[in-house]
């Protein structure tokens, strides 16, 4: 049996989901993603290997 | 409980509406920074001195804490940002609207158990702290003091709390000083004891070198994925998830290998990770007492993000939604309080067994995670599937559980233990090449996956929204 939301969550789920979708990361998010993440982590792992 | 005036909207598992989530990036930072800066710094960087110099443990630790950063960012960070809601409720799309309940006692056992740890770390310094100032009687020992100031912590941490996430951003802009300090006790050791440090040479290094160096980075992973609770709850409060990145990979995962290595360095010359023991013999009482305030400063800190992190998770129980926020702090801390007041002794002696078995499970859930949100679904959710109590939701599944999603997490746990025994560190090839954090995070995604197209009426098929 459904179980209906608390009015006032309600509210809230269908202002969030009225609001136009928006992507999560733009191009330059993506691109501090990768650099220090992936990029800055292979740089540290092969400098220290040497080391 | 009203939130129709959104003053209490940050003490509840409820999505956060846009105007309510007002943490810019150096809030968010500062907040992020002053979380993760604590204790367990020491203790990863201990761990990683047993096994590789300061040069190599420095970059294996930095560059798996980055990694396992990325990860844990990846997996909670898109969805919790998105609509405003803290790390458990992320996970009902793949889940379950039942099955969550498994990451939520994954986050609640790590929660009480990393911030019982710290808090009896936090009243072990207090006690040390009065020891060295001469305010504590020679024939009062330390164990005797020890529950007080834990119950002490757990008390101010408490009525610190009673202001929901302001009380966290107060606290936050006060004791992100610690961090400074903890760079400055970093600067003393390696200027004090630079040839030594350069020197040293780790303890139970192995003839591999590349297992040593492997189990270094593995380290800064796997204690970096059990960050998975505090990021949800923290950057729920910020704007977007493009807001989040930098505060995020640099606010929380950039001071982690920093002050470790106050840890690391500490193990490989004078053999102890704590500060407060190494400071005094580099610099006599008064570094020490400084040491202590850094400590106790850290783990306070910490501790005031955990709590606030857990209690918003117990939120989702339907039970607990509507439960006031001192009552709800009350039970959050209730567990730690008792730990740290009855068996604060035991619980230290056993803590390292309670902690291996934590970092096994978060590497598959980030997995399935990032599979479900960004392959599975095109980074499409129901907001209203997360929170409907419907049998017939997008999110109901089996009896609310998603079979994928448990055999997936299962699958990703054999494979972790299978590379890495956490326990005794025995390792079966290729962990030497992979680590064991990420070939069970990609096992679990693919797992789930595939395990979402075979199980058919019961994989994910949500209404898409947003």
């Amino acid at each position: 049996m459904s179980n209906p939301l608390p009015p006032e969550l309600a509210r809230r789920i269908d202002a969030l989901e009225a609001q136009p979708a928006a992507q999560d990361f733009d191009p330059v998010s993506w691109l501090w993603l990768a650099l220090l993440g992936v990029v800055l982590p292979i740089a540290l792992l092969i400098l220290g290997w040497w080391l | 409980m009203s939130l129709a005036d959104g003053g209490l909207a940050d003490k509840s598992a409820w999505p956060l509406l846009p105007a309510e989530r007002s943490w810019g990036p150096w809030r968010l930072a500062i907040a992020l920074a002053t979380a993760a800066a604590a204790t367990w710094c020491y203790l990863i960087g201990e761990y990683v001195g047993y096994y590789l110099n300061f040069f190599q443990g420095a970059a294996a630790m930095s560059a798996g804490c980055m990694i396992g950063m990325l990860i844990v960012f990846l997996a909670a960070g898109p969805i919790c940002a998105r609509y405003g809601i803290d790390s458990v409720a992320s996970t009902k799309p793949q889940f379950g609207s039942s099955g969550w309940i498994i990451p939520a006692l994954m986050q609640l056992i790590s929660i009480i158990g990393w911030n019982s740890l710290l808090l009896i770390f936090f009243a072990k310094s207090a006690t040390e702290l009065l020891s060295v100032l001469g305010l504590l009687s020679p024939a009062i020992s330390a164990r005797q003091i020890v529950p007080g100031a834990a119950l002490l912590a757990c008390t101010l941490i408490y009525f610190s709390l009673l202001w929901g996430a302001r009380g966290v951003s107060t606290i936050s802009k006060i004791l992100v000083a610690h961090v400074l300090i903890g760079l400055w006790m970093l600067y003393l050791l390696v200027s004090h004891r630079w040839p030594e440090l350069e020197a040293a040479r780790p303890a139970l290094a192995r003839p591999d070198r590349l297992w040593d160096y492997t189990t270094g980075l593995e380290l800064g992973i796997s204690s970096t994925l059990s960050w998975w609770p505090y990021v949800g709850a923290m950057i729920r409060m910020a704007p977007n998830a493009r807001t989040a990145v930098l505060p995020v990979m640099l606010g929380m995962g950039a001071p982690v290998p920093l002050l470790s290595l106050i840890g690391l360095a500490g193990v490989l010359v004078l053999k102890t990770s704590d500060p407060a023991q190494w400071l005094r013999t580099v610099g006599g009482t008064p570094y020490a007492i400084v040491a202590l305030l850094f400590v106790g400063a850290a783990n306070f800190g910490t501790a005031i993000a955990g709590i606030y992190s857990s209690a918003i998770g117990l939120r989702n129980f339907a039970a607990l939604e509507r439960t006031p926020w001192w009552l709800l702090l009350l039970a959050t801390i209730a567990p730690v309080a008792v730990i740290g007041v009855l068996i604060p002794e035991l619980f230290f002696a056993k803590f390292g067994t309670f902690l291996a078995f934590l970092g096994v499970g978060f590497a598959p859930l980030c997995g399935i995670q990032i599979a479900d949100y960004f392959v599975l679904r095109h980074r499409r959710v129901s907001l209203r599937g997360i929170y409907a109590r419907d049998p017939a939701g997008p999110y109901a599944y089996l009896h609310g559980f998603n079979p994928a999603a448990v055999v997936a997490l299962a699958l990703g746990c054999a494979v972790y233990i299978g590379l890495l025994n956490p326990l005794t560190f025995a390792s079966s090839a290729p962990y030497e090449f992979l680590t064991a954090s990420l070939p069970a995070a990609l096992c679990a995604g693919v797992a789930y996956l595939v395990g979402s197209r075979v199980y058919g009426p019961y994989g994910p098929h949500p209404p898409a929204t947003g």
